[in-house]
């Protein structure tokens, strides 16, 4: 079978695997397992049917589905960044919360939680990621442009500072404030909603899109120095082009549901390892597949026990195990 | 000569002193939230709260405590308003989750109230009070009779034992006041949630709020969920269908949140716009019973006189030992 062939057979699959787990998370939850329901509710929806529905469809309709909508997004975006992140800087360890996105919407959160009482988490998180993406950006910029290490030991330096200041915030905030804070820090989807899902769409949107039509580039991009520039590419127009891109998509999912860590490395590695490193595919693969991992974690918090956990333990769980299999397995293909 | 004379009169006098402290000075033996056996030296004289300030005034010992919390002294409305000149004059010595060691022991304290809630730090100042000489009492109240204990120890403790029994007494009056109220009720069933710092962090079936729902007449839909503080999927509130909503006092979100959310519009406490988020009292104070009374005359308006909240407020305020410089 050809490469391509493989390529696109494999792609299939996932999408297909995708599909099977949104349908199977939109019909099981705390009120229980309605496949058909499902499928009924969304005709009802997409056609505009006037006949009444049952208290459950407006379970699945008002929690689920936005939930389960904003969990395919933010998969996604994390996953679509982290995959671009690591060919642009030739560092299989970075993942999408590099220029201190995580630190920075953070500190929005803290500030948001602990001075701003009533305000809208979200909105500050995001404007603290943006903020923190552009410091860790002009901080690694000098008179020669911006190196890869240059911008790593930025973005590194970035959110050690930011995340002392959000350590300083939870010392002093009440306990509650402070399970506030630790909780979103965790990542959760608990509380999503249309509104919240409105909110976040166009950004990371916009920011997958630019991730997705930069890819081509992006192959060029994890070339050496030398080699791209002799292919006629603009380093640091470029970069900036897909920093750009995975600061709006990283820093609305932050916003939206919390820091959650590993999908945006390990999806990635794992759609390497299938499809190998070429980025027309892997970026857009790594994107499908992100979005079942996250929703098919975020089913399995909501559904393990009576408790709503934060989706967050549930990747990290999953993801430490893989990375640790990847370390060994891969350390000496001179990848890692 | 004389001069041999006023040494055995200073010392004659300080060993009549001495006696006379030796005499008062006794050990006494408590058990804490975590189940240790504390031995405190009487009279406790400088204490540190790192929690349960709020019972400072009712017991009366503003002179008695070296240090606080820092939350004290940012997010206590009741202290700052009874206590604002004392509050600036006492030394904060961090919060309960991070305590700062070196100002705590450079207070010389002899008595340390902290939280369950980090066994290492408590490991730690139990260390520290073993070399400085100072004990270290947990406290957690679980329940109601587990507050009420926990008063009687710090009544023990600083041998205000008369003044706490007052307010145990006066607790326990509301509480009866509010069982018998509600047993002339012929239907008394009403279900609803309490929901702490956001609107998915329920109630469960452990701490003080599940006792204080339980004598209000509330059912709480939360009571399998044994945890203080569970956080559940919107889905499973939408399930419980509460008849009523309480939302805690220092939640940083109102009524109109839950009554606007088209996520929880189903819900029959938010048809009937049975909504209410709770006044600014402590439930690890004797104001908890208060909350209950509170949450009773919201699920049983006409069951009770109108002012018999306000009456309650201002018996407990009575109570109160307030902070002359």
């Amino acid at each position: 079978m050809k490469s391509k062939d493989r390529v696109v057979l494999i792609n299939a699959f996932i999408s297909l695997l995708v599909i099977v787990v949104t349908w199977l998370s939109f019909s099981f939850g705390a009120a229980g397992f309605y496949p058909i329901l499902s499928i009924k509710i969304f005709v009802h929806k997409l056609f505009k049917l006037k006949s009444p529905l049952t208290p459950i469809s407006d379970i699945i309709w008002q929690i689920r589905a936005p939930r389960i909508l904003l969990c395919l997004l933010v998969g996604a975006g994390l996953s679509g960044s982290g995959a671009a992140l690591q060919a642009t800087f030739q560092n299989p360890l970075v993942d999408p919360y590099l220029l201190g996105l995580s630190a920075g919407a953070g500190l929005g959160c803290a500030i948001s939680v602990a001075f701003l009482s009533g305000s809208y988490t979200p909105f500050w998180a995001f404007t603290g990621a943006v903020l923190a993406c552009i410091l860790t950006y002009f901080l690694a910029k000098t008179k020669r442009g911006i190196s890869r290490l240059g911008l790593i030991l930025s973005g590194v330096v970035v959110s050690a500072f930011l995340m002392a200041l959000v350590s300083l915030i939870k010392f002093i905030v009440d306990p509650h404030s402070l399970t506030s804070i630790v909780t979103w820090l965790m990542g959760s989807f608990s509380l999503s909603s249309w509104a919240r899902l409105k909110d976040a769409f166009p950004m990371i949107l916009a920011g997958c899109l630019i991730i997705f039509l930069m890819r081509f580039r992006i192959n060029l991009l994890s070339l050496s120095r030398e080699e791209a520039i002799n292919l006629g590419v603009n380093l640091e127009k470029e970069r900036a082009f897909i920093i750009a891109g995975v600061c709006l998509a990283t820093g609305a999912s932050v916003a939206s549901a919390g820091i959650i860590g590993w999908i945006g490395l390990m999806v990635p590695h794992l759609i390497r390892l299938m499809i190998g490193p070429d980025n027309r595919f892997l970026i857009p693969m790594s994107m499908i597949a992100g979005a079942g991992i996250m929703v098919a974690s975020d089913t399995i918090a909501r559904s393990l026990c009576s408790f709503d956990l934060p989706v967050g333990i549930i990747t990290s769980l999953l993801g430490i195990p893989f990375f640790i299999y990847l370390l060994r397995s891969k350390t000496q293909s001179g990848w890692i | 000569m004389r001069h041999k004379n006023s040494v055995v009169a200073v010392a004659l006098s300080l060993l009549i002193l001495l006696s006379a402290t030796a005499s008062n000075a006794k050990t006494i033996c408590v058990t804490d939230a975590l189940g240790r056996k504390v031995f405190v030296h009487e009279p406790v004289k400088r204490a540190v709260f790192l929690i349960g300030y709020e019972l400072i005034p009712y017991l009366g010992i503003w002179n008695r405590v070296v240090g606080i919390s820092l939350w004290a002294k940012t997010h206590d409305d009741f202290m700052n308003r009874i206590g604002s000149a004392w509050l600036k004059s006492v030394a904060s010595v961090g919060t309960a989750t991070q305590i700062n060691f070196e100002t705590l022991i450079k207070l010389n304290p002899d008595l340390v109230i902290t939280w369950n809630y980090k066994p290492q730090a408590v490991k730690l100042l139990e260390t520290l009070g073993k070399k400085d000489g100072f004990s270290v009492i947990t406290i957690s109240p679980e329940g109601l009779d587990s507050l009420f204990s926990t008063l009687r120890m710090l009544g023990k403790v600083f041998e205000v034992e008369k003044r706490t029994d007052c307010i145990i007494k006066k607790m326990h009056y509301v509480f009866d006041t509010i069982r018998t109220t509600l047993a002339k009720l012929k239907n008394r069933r009403i279900h609803g949630i309490w929901l702490w710092d956001s609107i998915n962090r329920v109630a469960g079936s452990t701490g003080v709020v599940p006792d204080l729902m339980n004598i209000a007449g509330i059912i709480n839909c939360a009571a399998s969920i044994k945890a203080p503080y569970p956080r559940v999927s919107l889905e499973q509130i939408v399930l419980w269908n509460p008849e009523i909503i309480f939302i805690w006092g220092n939640a940083n979100y109102g009524t109109k949140k839950i009554l606007n959310d088209p996520r929880l519009s189903t819900l029959i406490a938010v048809k009937e716009k049975a909504v209410f988020k709770s006044p600014n009292w402590s439930t690890w104070s004797p104001r908890a019973a208060l909350v209950c009374l509170w949450m009773a005359l919201k699920a049983y308006p006409n069951a009770f006189h109108k002012g018999f909240l306000t009456k309650m407020q201002r018996d407990f305020d009575s109570q109160i030992s307030y902070y002359k410089p």
